[in-house]
């Protein structure tokens, strides 16, 4: 999901992205609740009864469940932004354990949407001051190309007015 | 001041090979579970095709006894891991994320995984043919002491069913996050499309008994290979205990392919009565209550291995309370079609037949939960009858249904109304031919899963081949019309049915590549 801010014609632009719209409270609470216990009774009925490989499988099956839910629920506040004003460009990144802010001249940025990579998605790679980051982690590869258009259009005009 | 960056108008991903591979969209891996299950669905087809050549006339004509429990084994287990799972897959990962308005699935490339172990499986299952001894030929159910008795097809065919198994959780690990966490705003789940319930509660019966198969299997292995006496009589096992862990998984398996074909059903029915569904709410409770009873039936299959009389009444019991939620759902579809202004497009046709014959497996299901009457029926033709009614006329008839309904929103074409007529009716005409008469054979005691038969039996095996013929050529038609349709035909509109209500429906078609990147605002 990408939210496009434009406070004032044309700066600051900005950019953020977030996991997935619409994602609510994780509802970890309701989906153990409806196995753990059939869970219990079963597996401590299978393990009395000598069967106890079940028990294991069935702990590891619940396990799976638990670990997808708290994977969405510890990157449910990930986001990446990315804003355009007059003298800088702003990557700010969220995600556990691994926040970036990154400035770059916005005179001397250059922006590219390469494809390539294992899957072939399109990557919009931002350079400049000798360093090169790559943008749009959580967005589709439909709205990189779209971002990377505007983005490019934006501080080609930059460009243009701070030549003039 | 907000301004949105609109897509470009194309939509941008990658093509190829590489897309297929490598994909995370849950349009494409949708497609990819549909059209595996259709291959298998053909290929477990043909081997049925050989079985009912066999059974044509009594004697040995084909294949010899081995090759037939090869081919009744095989047949079982491709269609229901290979062909009919895999399609209700493709079913959710095309139209759980569209109607409930979000952009994907929870975890995409859980999918693509979850995706990509079932050719490995099949490709295991179909190499087990050509492996010295032949492929599994102890029944679909894999019993011991029998199953003891196999050669190295017998572990490839638990490696195989393992991986199945691994693709079947991860996929409804993925489904339950995505149904409860990805919902659109002001989606509450007692405003889901049944068809999205149906399979939330399918992705918890799958959680919940997947376990159960993988453990017994490994039992199975490891009692194979490893000196374990899970099951071996000679060592203190007991091999009865495999028939109870197995049909403790087998029953709400059954659940497993026949929830969300309800589900399908129920989506199906209201837009061609173009009604609202009738009951809705109890639907949702009739669904969950066939859940849950599902677990505490299990020993019915296994009333003729000896089991105390209070066991039996239980499970007798347990079995035939199954008969009201089911009820309340034919009611229900009943209800939506009364005083409905109906028509007959190809998807209402078959789902008025799953409503039908469905109808006619449940009773014969009550009919062999009674203890006494399914101690005498127990390994006849009766039960192929009964499961046929369930699985085919349940199972397969309303995913064919299904993919009418929606094929025009997948590939943005009509199908061709004539022909899906015309495939309707040969289907349902040779299915009843094929199947109908073997509710006879098996009161007359004609035993399933042999070659050869006694002479009285000729007759209705005759006419319950030729219908099989007919209706294992009337699935070629199926396939033609699908690739006909993929391949072009006349637009098929937004909103291909004018009863249609869900949120897929309000999206071109076929839908863009990315869709519900912004969540749809639900009243």
């Amino acid at each position: 999901m990408v939210e496009c801010l434009q406070l004032g014609s044309p700066l600051p632009f900005r950019v953020t992205a977030r996991p997935t719209p619409g994602v609510r409270e994780p509802g970890l609470g309701t989906a153990v609740l409806v196995l753990a216990p059939w869970f219990a009774v079963a597996g401590t009925f299978f393990l009395l009864h000598g069967a106890w490989p079940i028990t294991a499988f069935m702990a590891a099956s619940l396990a799976g469940l638990v670990a997808a839910f708290l994977h969405v629920r510890r990157h449910a506040g990930d986001f990446e932004q990315l804003t355009l004003d007059a003298d800088r460009l702003v990557v700010d990144s969220h995600a556990p354990g691994d926040d970036r802010h990154t400035e770059f001249n916005s005179q001397w940025v250059s922006v590219a949407v390469q494809t390539g990579g294992a899957v072939g998605a399109p990557r919009l790679v931002l350079r400049g001051q000798g360093r090169e980051i790559v943008f749009g982690r959580l967005l589709s590869a439909a709205e990189v190309g779209c971002v990377g258009r505007e983005l490019s259009r934006r501080l080609a005009r930059l460009h243009q007015w701070g030549r003039g | 001041m907000d301004a949105t960056l609109a897509p470009h108008a194309h939509d941008e991903h990658p093509s190829g090979l590489a897309r297929w591979l490598t994909t995370t969209n849950h349009k494409d891996i949708g497609t990819l579970y549909l059209w595996f299950s259709l291959a298998m669905f053909m290929f477990a087809g043909a081997l049925a095709m050989v079985i009912r050549a066999e059974l044509f006339q009594p004697g040995l004509q084909l294949v010899d006894p081995m090759q037939f429990n090869r081919l009744t084994s095989m047949h079982g287990l491709l269609m229901i891991f290979g062909a009919i799972m895999p399609a209700f897959v493709g079913f959710a990962n095309w139209q759980v994320p569209l109607m409930i308005g979000a952009p994907d699935m929870a975890f995409p490339r859980l999918n693509n995984w979850s995706f990509w172990l079932l050719p490995v499986a099949g490709a295991l299952l179909l190499a087990s043919f050509f492996v010295p001894g032949g492929a599994l030929a102890a029944g679909w159910t894999m019993y011991p002491p029998l199953f003891m008795q196999g050669g190295i097809a017998y572990d490839m065919t638990i490696l195989a069913v393992h991986v199945l198994g691994l693709s079947s959780i991860m996929g409804a690990i993925n489904i339950i996050t995505t149904i409860l966490n990805l919902r659109a705003p002001g989606m509450t789940l007692m405003k889901m499309p049944l068809f999205v319930w149906t399979w939330l509660i399918t992705a918890y019966l799958l959680v919940a008994v997947m376990p159960v198969l993988a453990a017994v299997i490994t039992m199975l292995l490891t009692d194979r290979h490893f000196g374990t006496h899970f099951f071996n009589a000679a060592g203190g096992g007991d091999p009865v205990m495999f028939q109870h862990i197995f049909w403790f998984f087998g029953h709400p398996e059954v659940y497993i392919m026949i929830l969300p074909a309800f589900g399908i059903v129920s989506t199906i029915i209201p837009t061609f009565a173009r009604k609202k569904l009738f009951g809705y709410t109890s639907m949702v409770y009739a669904v969950s209550s066939i859940a849950l009873l599902s677990f505490i039936v299990w020993a019915h299959h296994m009333f003729t291995t000896g089991m105390p009389v209070a066991g039996q009444l239980f499970f007798m019991y347990a079995t035939m309370l199954i008969a009201i939620p089911t009820g309340v759902k034919v009611f229900n579809w009943v209800a939506t079609i009364w005083r409905g202004s109906l028509s007959f497009e190809t998807p209402m046709l078959f789902a008025v037949a799953v409503v039908c014959l469905f109808t006619v497996g449940g009773f014969s299901g009550l009919v062999l939960a009674l203890v006494p009457v399914d101690i005498q029926l127990q390994d006849t033709y009766y039960v192929v009858a009964h499961f046929h009614y369930v699985l085919f006329s349940g199972a397969a008839m309303s995913i064919i249904g299904g993919v009418y309904y929606w094929l025009p929103k997948w590939t943005g074409h009509r199908y061709d109304e004539r022909l899906g007529q015309w495939h309707f009716w040969l289907t349902t005409i040779a299915f009843n031919v094929t199947f109908f008469p073997m509710h006879f054979l098996g009161l007359a005691g004609m035993p399933r899963r042999i070659p050869d038969y006694a002479l009285q039996f000729a007759d209705f095996n005759q006419i319950a081949s030729l219908g099989g013929f007919v209706l294992g050529a009337a699935q070629l038609l199926f396939v033609y019309i699908v690739v006909k349709c993929v391949r072009g035909g006349e637009p098929a509109g937004d909103k291909t049915w004018d009863g249609a209500d869900t949120l897929e429906w309000t999206l071109p078609s076929p839908p863009p590549y990315h869709s519900f990147t912004t969540p749809p605002k639900i009243d």
